[in-house]
């Protein structure tokens, strides 16, 4: 692990690894305490009917058109969020939400998780909005 | 394939910038009986019938992983996720493209109206 000297906080892991897990409903991201990365980021996407900039994204659960995500692991709220177009091309629903999960300020020796256990639901009807 | 359509294909389909990709179809309906000889009734079976399951692999990618990849897989009706457990020696692998490597996705049926697929990935971001 490299600590920046000022900070004393990790600034590049020695090792690029992590144990991302599929089970059941739910998909666990951890990293080794000793290979804790600076951040970590969750691109969500944004639909035209989607209203995710009225919802916080930094709840234990968050709803989305069709799906129920309760948030769980030690890492949960130390998430910033973005909005974010994607430029490669001119369609109208190409922007996405990007949730970077600051990891800096992780203790030493502390292994960093994150969980998100979904829950399949039934998608609301959103007017058309062209 | 697609260099022997001399014709331009219309304008950009929604959602693929891969679209000119189409020219696939056909070729695939004239293949197919071929390939699907070969399934044996079982297999068949499965193709016709989504059945949730969970599926794990592995794969070896030396000298650029330290241990082999992990995959695991959730597949159910209108939702489906997938995660790998790795140990690069760099991020992204050879070609060190971070915005290529996704280690983890969600997708689910947002419905229609919702824009049909929504989908959540996983980046390690490495610094």
């Amino acid at each position: 692990m490299i600590l920046d000297p000022e900070t004393d906080h990790q600034v590049w892991p020695t090792s690029v690894c992590a144990d991302i897990v599929a089970e059941d409903t739910t998909l666990s991201i951890s990293f080794p305490a000793d290979a804790v990365p600076n951040s970590l980021v969750l691109r969500i996407s944004s639909l035209p009917f989607l209203q995710l900039d009225k919802k916080s994204w930094l709840s234990d659960v968050e709803e989305m058109p069709g799906l129920r995500v309760e948030l769980g692991g030690n890492i949960a709220r130390l998430a910033s969020r973005t909005l974010r177009f994607d430029k490669t091309t001119t369609q109208h629903d190409a922007k996405y939400y990007e949730l970077r999960f600051d990891l800096t300020g992780m203790q030493k020796g502390e292994k960093a998780e994150l969980a998100l256990k979904c829950e399949k639901t039934s998608p609301p009807e959103y007017p058309l909005r062209w | 394939m697609t260099k022997l359509i001399k014709d331009p294909l219309p304008g950009s389909l929604d959602g693929s910038p891969h679209y000119s990709d189409i020219a696939m179809i056909p070729m695939q309906m004239i293949v197919s009986r071929y390939v699907e000889s070969s399934l044996d009734e079982t297999t068949r079976q499965r193709l016709r019938q989504l059945v949730p399951h969970t599926f794990h692999a592995k794969s070896n990618f030396l000298p650029y992983d330290k241990t082999p990849r992990e995959y695991s897989f959730v597949i159910a009706d209108g939702l489906n996720l997938g995660g790998v457990k790795y140990d690069e020696t760099r991020l992204g692998g050879p070609k060190g493209d971070v915005t290529q490597f996704v280690p983890g996705v969600i997708q689910w049926d947002s419905g229609k109206h919702g824009g049909g697929v929504g989908w959540i990935s996983v980046s390690d971001s490495g610094s």
